[in-house]
């Protein structure tokens, strides 16, 4: 892309409470299995519902003048969910139970079989996204190894060859989104923070087995949590610099909450950094100053042509006019340090 | 204003979601009255869902290039029934009875108290309007003869002095609508066609009292019902220039699915028409190449500086896909007229 420091969200986008309960999507973890009873629109008119919803957020997304645009992830109970239920090989009807990263349990798909994808599950919300924009578009797919985190292992002899079968299967989708339209394909791994002694064990062969014989820019984006339920962040990622050796184009990861010292950066040098730079535990909207000065503290440690300015994380559990309003603070943080950039 | 030559605009309202209202028996008949049970939304959630489809359908219309943006009457099971029935005289819970203009019996608000405005009806849908678009926004309200003849009246001891009593209403209104950011406020009067005697005895006269002491742009818009409602349409207004001597600036007339003669736009010489260029009642959307013959078929009877293009009527009820096909292309046929007019 030739627009220097071109601006993305991660992801979500917050989603309307007329559309899903939105204090009961706040007040629990997120759903690892189904959590209908979330949505407020009858399950006739559902589709429609959240196919409007993703209008209204590739709108927002555009007016705030954003360059990449996902669908906001409307049709979402959370990030991975979607995908994880859909596919062959889980129980969801009978969940497991494993620990989340805060420690408490949550209900998760319970594997007990092979699993496979059946179908594509994303590939028509990338046909909408694709249609009702003109500007480039991201997709986000969860990542083997937070989806193998995210279940209970009563069938494979060890977690590592279940999370290579969810890889498998992530990896038809990566293909299938690419070929209907997607710009950039992100995959979302941030329980590779979580348990990084395992993601270095065969967390990032798992990645890279869902990347195999991919020719479209990947993303892979790790995190900290949702600031909304994880509070509190250390001071730097316990799992990073082994990115550097993946396939994967662009890593995003959150600098703005957790004040993050860039220069761990420097172990990325082939990879383009997708910058979060704004807090989303604070529900201020940030000064466009404030967002250049994140950039600029990136600057010393990331080429800028090499740099795509985001939010840390998700905006789901945001409010949306805050959401909009962190937003085009975003856009016009990118705006200063750019001009500063051509003089 | 803008001073583009063919901007345009909706007339009035745009496709309402499935979700949001049961549109299957929405367009069986047009409420007078009201119908709450239309809407599929508890009554504590309903106005954060209109917010929501109204929020849809400005972006809709600014993503299809539109250049002035209604709110697409997201709020209204009519275009007149939202307004009519939030006045102060009128009694809904016994409505009376009168005959639509395919000639049935529909119920219809019973006046039994003299008219009044008892708070501003549309303000806050205007506010949501400006402050969710950067556009020029126009809103709609109902006209007050309209108002009068979709009325029993029990009251009044004329009909005319019951419709200077809505116009006065309306009048309120209207100033309102314009005090709070509306660059155009268009008053829908379709029953002047339905009735052009009565509107000739007293219906102008009424429109003139709504518009007294307004100074914003006026529009009017004169049809011949519903496409989905109404089927036959005649070859030719029988209520339109009559319309020259009103205070109106803008008249918003149909002109495609009626094919009518514009000869008669030649009848009002001070006026800027909102030209009805898509045809409601066929559900292909229209080539650019279509909108743009029928917008030269205006040429020769109405100035290009004086026109605005336009459907036909409202959009309420055709699928939001056709209704969103048929904007694009109404866009893109008015591009091509003025592109040959700038080139003359």
């Amino acid at each position: 892309m030739a627009k220097l420091l071109p601006t993305s969200l991660v992801g979500s986008y917050a989603q309307p409470d007329w559309l899903i309960d939105r204090a009961k999507l706040a007040s629990r973890f997120p759903p690892r299995v189904r959590a209908k009873a979330l949505w407020r629109v009858a399950p006739d008119y559902l589709k429609q519902a959240q196919d409007d919803a993703t209008l209204l957020a590739i709108r927002d997304q555009e007016r705030a003048g954003l360059d990449i645009i996902t669908d906001g992830e409307m049709r979402r109970e959370s990030y991975s969910n979607r995908f994880a239920t859909a596919l062959e090989g889980v129980d969801i009807e009978h969940p497991g139970t494993a620990l989340d990263r805060s420690g408490h349990p949550n209900s998760v798909p319970r594997v007990t079989g092979k699993v496979r994808r059946r179908h594509p599950v994303e590939v028509e919300d990338v046909k909408f996204l694709h249609a009702n924009t003109d500007r480039m578009i991201k997709m986000t797919v969860p990542g083997p190894f937070t989806m193998s985190q995210q279940a209970q292992n009563d069938f494979y002899k060890d977690e590592e060859e279940m999370a290579l079968d969810y890889a498998a299967a992530v990896n038809a989708e990566v293909k299938d989104l690419f070929a209907a339209g997607a710009n950039i394909v992100q995959i979302d791994e941030p329980y590779m923070q979580a348990r990084p002694e395992k993601a270095r064990q065969y967390g990032l062969k798992a990645l890279n087995a869902a990347l195999d014989g991919v020719t479209g820019p990947t993303a892979v984006h790790i995190c900290f949590g949702y600031a909304a339920i994880i509070h509190v962040r250390p001071e730097g990622y316990s799992f990073l610099p082994e990115l550097a050796e993946s396939p994967v184009k662009q890593v995003s990861i959150e600098t703005a909450q957790s004040n993050l010292d860039c220069a761990v950066l420097e172990k990325l040098p082939d990879k383009t950094v997708i910058l979060g730079t704004l807090d989303l535990s604070d529900m201020t909207v940030e000064k466009p100053e404030t967002v250049a000065a994140r950039i600029r503290r990136a600057l010393p440690h990331v080429s800028a042509d090499r740099i795509i300015v985001a939010p840390d994380c998700g905006l789901k559990y945001l409010p949306r006019e805050v959401a909009y309003g962190k937003m085009c603070a975003m856009v016009e943080g990118a705006n200063i340090v750019r001009a500063e950039l051509s003089k | 204003m803008s001073t583009k030559l063919f901007p345009t605009s909706l007339v009035g309202s745009y496709p309402q979601p499935d979700w949001l209202i049961d549109r299957a028996r929405l367009s069986k008949m047009v409420p007078r009255v009201r119908m709450d049970d239309l809407w599929l939304i508890d009554q504590k959630e309903l106005e954060e869902k209109q917010d929501e489809a109204t929020l849809l359908a400005i972006r809709d219309q600014e993503r299809a290039g539109l250049d002035i943006i209604t709110d697409g009457e997201q709020r209204r099971e009519s275009y007149s029934n939202r307004f009519a029935t939030a006045l102060e005289g009128v009694d809904i819970a016994n409505p009376g009875s009168t005959l639509n203009r395919s000639g049935k019996p529909i119920p219809v608000p019973r006046v039994t108290g003299k008219i009044r405005r008892k708070y501003p009806v549309q303000l806050r849908d205007l506010q949501f309007l400006r402050a969710n678009t950067k556009r020029p926004a126009k809103m709609t309200v109902p006209g007050p003869f309209t108002v009068s003849k979709q009325a029993q009246n029990e009251f009044y001891k004329s009909d005319e002095a019951m419709a200077l009593d809505y116009a006065a209403a309306v009048n309120d209104e209207i100033k309102d609508l314009f005090a709070a950011g509306a660059n155009v406020v268009q008053i829908d009067e379709p029953w002047m066609q339905q009735h052009p005697d009565r509107a000739r005895e007293y219906g102008l006269r009424a429109l003139d009292r709504a518009l007294d002491g307004v100074t914003g742009t006026i529009a009017v818009h004169l049809c011949f019902g519903y496409a989905a409602v109404v089927h036959d349409k005649p070859a030719g207004y029988s209520f339109l220039s009559e319309l020259e001597s009103s205070r109106a600036g803008q008249i918003s007339i149909e002109a495609a699915q009626p094919k009518l003669d514009l000869g008669v736009l030649k009848t009002l010489p001070s006026k800027t028409i909102i030209l009805g260029v898509i045809d409601l009642s066929d559900m292909t959307i229209e080539t650019p190449d279509t909108v743009a013959a029928r917008i030269r078929n205006a040429l020769p009877h109405v100035p290009a500086d004086r026109m605005v293009i336009a459907p036909d009527c409202g959009m309420k009820y055709l699928p939001r896909e056709v209704a969103f096909g048929k904007m694009q292309a109404m866009v893109r046929g008015a591009s091509i007229v003025r592109l040959e007019e700038s080139d003359d």
